[in-house]
């Protein structure tokens, strides 16, 4: 991008080209927009011709780079089509260099009505917090396999997630917790330490079954954990993991039960 | 995800589509169109844009065309690499497109630069703009 955008601001200077080069952009973007949205909704060009109350031969041929006769009232149509709101501003060319690098899925993938965030019900909103927090404990605590040795490591990133989760609604991490009556190796516990969450509800969750000396205070983990990115604790060998139940694994191990059923 | 495009240097080491552009006189705002089309292909590749590549080699091997419409239908020729197949891109010849048909001409040559190139990386420079 930066060679682009170098002779770009070279080029520039020449208001023909700065003006000729914008159209061409913009009409390359409508199409690419229109392509995206369509795909998105799974939708044919038949079935957006049929949205859009035009022929699916117009369609085919506005989503083409080269199109350049876009007209407002034809936007409209999209727009109805696709349940969004046409914005059409003036700009600076500056901001022409910011919106190359945008002309992505991502960044054009636009949410009808009925699925606009901004929209939602507030039960529908309350809901989604809860999935990320599971998402996030699930993939901060990964425990050992069933077969293994027994090595228990802790996704740093992913125990940065169940900070920002947890910061946000301790009650539900909590209940996430207590659900699945909580579960997890000395290493994560220390790990969480070394976070700084030692002294969390999570932390206390957690450590259901472990007894306190296995919970180091925030200096003493520091100072014994490295700060890698897979941080392990070595679980004896001897323990048979393929039984473990809570009431017979080792004080030190306590393995949550649904992942259990899951190997 | 970004490409690397090339353009082909003649016998000259003139690159082939500066030179092509002003052997035929193409329009200012041609040129300038044409340059948006490959900074849409350096930047985005060949796959989201629509319409901006033919849809596969138009000589059956390793062609394809870039598609300007403007005052005349430009058709630069190129191929993917041909050093690099899924990093780069080289402009090899252009080519104006006049009732749907191509030069056969036009793509022989691309084909030739392309083997020139494949055998000679120096005879070729990152594109910067035509205009």
């Amino acid at each position: 991008m930066t060679d682009v955008v170098e002779r770009l601001k070279r080029d520039f200077q020449d208001p023909d080209y700065r003006h000729v080069y914008d159209e061409g952009f913009l009409n390359s973007s409508l199409a690419t927009q229109l392509k995206v949205l369509r795909e998105e909704r799974q939708w044919t060009q038949e079935q957006l011709a049929t949205e859009a109350k035009m022929n699916q031969s117009r369609v085919s041929e506005m989503e083409d780079v080269n199109f350049n006769s876009w007209t407002i009232r034809t936007l409209r149509k999209f727009t109805r089509a696709f349940d969004l709101r046409l914005k059409i501003s003036f700009e600076e060319f500056g901001t022409l260099l910011d919106d190359f690098p945008k002309l992505n899925r991502g960044a054009l993938s636009r949410h009808s009505f009925k699925d606009d965030p901004a929209f939602k019900e507030p039960a529908a909103k309350e809901a989604e917090p809860e999935e990320a927090l599971v998402e996030a404990v699930e993939k901060a605590v990964v425990l050992p396999p069933v077969t293994g040795l027994g090595l228990g490591s802790v996704d740093l990133e992913g125990i940065q997630q169940v900070r920002a989760a947890a910061a946000t609604n301790w009650l539900k991490l909590a209940g996430y917790a207590e659900a699945h009556e909580g579960l997890a190796s000395p290493g994560v516990l220390r790990q969480l330490a070394v976070l700084g969450l030692s002294q969390s509800p999570m932390s206390r969750i957690l450590s259901v079954g472990v007894s306190d000396s296995t919970v180091a205070d925030d200096s003493a983990a520091a100072s014994v954990l490295p700060r890698s990115q897979d941080v392990t604790t070595s679980i004896p060998s001897s323990i048979d993991m393929s039984q473990p139940t809570p009431e017979r694994a080792p004080a030190e191990w306590v393995v949550n039960p649904s992942r259990q059923k899951a190997a | 995800m970004a490409w690397d495009v090339y353009e082909f240097l003649d016998n000259r080491m003139r690159p082939v589509i500066f030179a092509w552009v002003r052997k035929e006189r193409i329009q200012k705002k041609a040129r300038i169109l044409l340059d948006q089309k490959i900074d849409l292909l350096r930047e985005h590749g060949p796959e989201l844009p629509p319409g901006l590549l033919s849809s596969g080699p138009i000589d059956g091997g390793h062609i394809y065309k870039l598609k300007v419409r403007g005052p005349v239908m430009l058709r630069p020729l190129l191929c993917k690499g041909p050093l690099l197949m899924k990093e780069e891109y080289t402009l090899l010849q252009g080519a104006i497109e006049r009732n749907d048909i191509l030069p056969p001409s036009d793509i022989a040559q691309a084909e030739a630069n392309r083997q020139v190139v494949i055998g000679d990386a120096t005879r070729r420079k990152v594109y910067d703009g035509c205009c």
